[in-house]
């Protein structure tokens, strides 16, 4: 396999059906990508994958970059009589975005292609009409002729995801597809092992590509655990809702404005310092980067920050349209500057805002 | 007393923004006293003990308030928030004057009379002051600590008065084995701060300090707090620590409060933890109040704790 970089590499990891605990397509391609750039690879039993890269020794602290490589999906959960099965997401999905929309399932022989139905609306009292269904009550249809035939290549807990072409619109500069969530980071970092594979920085960094972060951030628990970082980077994807119909306060971030920099989440408050070192390593680098204008959302930094004694972390964030959805948009320019920003990071004198490390001393 | 309350009642300490109030707490203390800060934005005072074999005490409270985060201002000069702690009630406040971790005064205010969300509230400051501001900024509700007929009131009087607790007691303390004062962050959303200095310290045992709303007049150990079940053996040695120094003491059991105790006797292997709580009035409103005569037992209780429970 040839190795790619840039949006050719996100619009491949996009294509790999990998929901959450089935992440070993995205391992394996990932693996193929970063292979041969002065890196040593390990993975854990749950599926995580770090890529280290020693430093050169004139620093003791260990900094930790990491994505995770699941997606939302879904899980069958039955058969019905008719051929068609009943799901549960995985990972928080909007109801609007699922009904009609094409998918495709691990099946046990192959890969298969449904669409997620619904009971049409001239069946619905108008009641019912201004209500979203619950993936509980909506099916997926594989075209099986009953439940016989599509027990042939279904089993309860197959898992599948949305199916959506990768694809470049508007300007040139604007993106959609699946799994922007957290491909993207994914790619970024697969982008920077291979550029700077004949450079060694001062710290220890460690790309840690992690598991089941849509079901509760477990891959990234133990990864930070094991690594024990003294800084980490979470690389990510934030919902926005830069639409004309949202009052500005909420709009949370802009797309081409680069990526989005957290002070707060729901699963965590990030410390003031490396929230301000962040913003201004990149006006200094006169590189595109925002805050985070709005306290939503979780990710893997919730689990990652509260480690051992703690570890400095922050959160960067690819602004996207439609989280969690077949069609995530982003904007092109967003993946660069972010790129630029972590490399500047990398290459700063962040260690300075991190607390002499204290554990088996006090 | 008071004016200690007072100062660290004015200093910044909403949750993951603790800085300055960690530095007041810093700045009591003596060269002699070891202190340092964990990644977590915990303050940690070390207390070496003199003897051979010393085992470790913890004693900890969280020093974290609820406040607001900045998250965008507005053309107009709307500064609209976020909570730093989900349960904070922002509609009691409407009105009220806040503070910004850069010392700016602000008006908590409304667009709607009743039941605003949040989206609906926003500071305003003086048009002049618009620029001092960004999205991540805090904002406090301001704190008027006052005195009268022997007790301290105002908005965090508790959580202050125990920090001052914790203070007089580490510098009256003799230590044959090492103690460790620790000021956690984070308190509130979870108990963050709390592991944190727990897994540096791996104490043998620990002391969480908190406030509970309670009309006694003297120092409550809880045998529950939250989703902690203090330590048995410890619990009673905690109330032969207090006869022994004719400490009133009192018992109950609460499952409100942070989740610092858990936290604590949660962590790595499991620490053995027992939970002292500052009984006040009205805690979390502007009228809270503490007995000054409670303050002082609380901190000889604690100080007879760490002095004589692994005795």
């Amino acid at each position: 396999m040839s190795k790619l970089n840039g949006i050719d590499l996100l619009k491949e990891l996009c294509a790999i059906i990998a929901p959450s605990s089935a992440e070993a397509p995205a391992a394996e391609f990932i693996k193929k990508q970063v292979a041969d750039s002065n890196i040593e690879i390990t993975e854990d039993t749950v599926g995580n994958l770090v890529a280290y890269k020693k430093g050169n020794g004139k620093s003791d602290k260990k900094i930790m970059i990491s994505a995770h490589m699941d997606e939302v999906g879904f899980t069958i959960t039955g058969i019905d009589d008719d051929g068609r099965l009943s799901f549960s997401n995985v990972g928080g999905i909007d109801p609007s975005v699922i009904g009609g929309r094409a998918v495709v399932i691990l099946g046990k022989n192959g890969i298969l292609s449904g669409v997620i139905s619904a009971i049409p609306i001239h069946l619905r009292s108008l009641e019912e009409r201004k209500k979203l269904s619950p993936a509980s009550e909506l099916r997926i249809d594989i075209g099986a002729k009953d439940k016989a035939d599509a027990k042939q290549n279904v089993s309860v807990g197959d898992m599948g995801t949305f199916k959506s072409e990768f694809t470049e619109f508007g300007d040139g500069n604007m993106l959609y597809g699946k799994a922007i969530d957290d491909r993207f980071g994914c790619a970024l970092m697969c982008d920077i092992i291979n550029e700077t594979k004949d450079i060694t920085f001062d710290y220890d960094v460690y790309f840690a590509f992690t598991t089941r972060e849509e079901i509760g951030y477990s891959g990234a628990l133990i990864t930070s655990e094991r690594i024990a970082p003294d800084i980490a980077l979470v690389l990510e994807s934030t919902a926005v809702a830069d639409l004309a119909n949202v009052p500005e306060a909420s709009q949370v971030a802009h797309l081409s404005q680069g990526p989005a920099i957290s002070f707060a989440d729901r699963s965590t408050i990030y410390g003031e310092e490396i929230f301000n070192f962040i913003l201004d390593t990149a006006k200094a680098s006169n590189i595109k980067a925002q805050a985070k204008c709005f306290v939503s959302g979780g990710n893997d930094a919730g689990y990652v920050h509260s480690v051992g004694i703690g570890v400095v972390t922050a959160a960067i964030s690819v602004p996207t349209r439609y989280l969690h959805s077949a069609s995530c948009v982003i904007a092109k320019e967003d993946y660069f500057s972010t790129k630029a920003l972590i490399k500047a990071i990398i290459e700063s004198d962040i260690e300075k805002i991190v607390p002499e490390r204290k554990v088996g001393a006090i | 007393m008071i004016e200690l309350i007072r100062c660290l009642a004015s200093a910044t300490a909403v949750s993951g923004r603790e800085k300055e109030i960690c530095e007041i707490i810093k700045g009591e203390f003596p060269a002699l006293f070891e202190t340092f800060y964990l990644p977590s934005g915990d303050l940690i005072v070390k207390l070496p003990g003199n003897r051979k074999n010393a085992k470790k005490i913890m004693i900890s409270t969280n020093i974290d308030v609820r406040g607001f985060f900045v998250t965008f201002i507005e053309n107009d000069g709307k500064i609209r928030l976020a909570l730093s702690d989900s349960e904070l009630d922002f509609s009691k406040y409407i009105g009220d004057t806040l503070v910004s971790n850069n010392k700016i005064e602000a008006k908590l205010l409304s667009e709607k009379d009743a039941s605003p969300r949040l989206s609906e509230i926003y500071a305003e400051v003086e048009n002049s002051n618009i620029d001092s501001f960004k999205p991540g900024d805090v904002f406090s509700l301001k704190s008027e600590i006052t005195e009268e007929n022997g007790r301290i009131s105002g908005l965090n009087t508790a959580s202050r008065a125990v920090i001052y607790a914790m203070i007089a007691s580490a510098k009256e303390v003799s230590h044959t084995h090492d103690i460790y004062f620790v000021f956690n962050s984070c308190g509130i959303p979870g108990g963050r701060g709390a592991k944190s200095s727990t897994y540096a310290i791996r104490p043998d045992i620990a002391v969480s300090l908190r406030t509970l709303e309670s009309k006694e007049s003297c120092s409550v150990l809880l045998a529950r707090d939250g989703m902690s079940l203090s330590s048995i053996d410890f619990f009673d040695k905690a109330i032969s620590c207090a006869a022994n120094s004719s400490v009133d003491i009192a018992l109950s059991a609460t499952t409100t409060g942070t989740r610092d105790a858990w936290s604590i006797s949660t962590t790595q292997t499991g620490v053995p933890t027992i939970s002292l709580a500052l009984p006040c009035l009205d805690l979390g409103e502007k009228s809270e109040s503490v007995s000054k005569d409670t303050v002082s037992e609380f901190s000889k209780i604690i100080t007879a704790i760490a002095e004589n429970i692994l005795n």
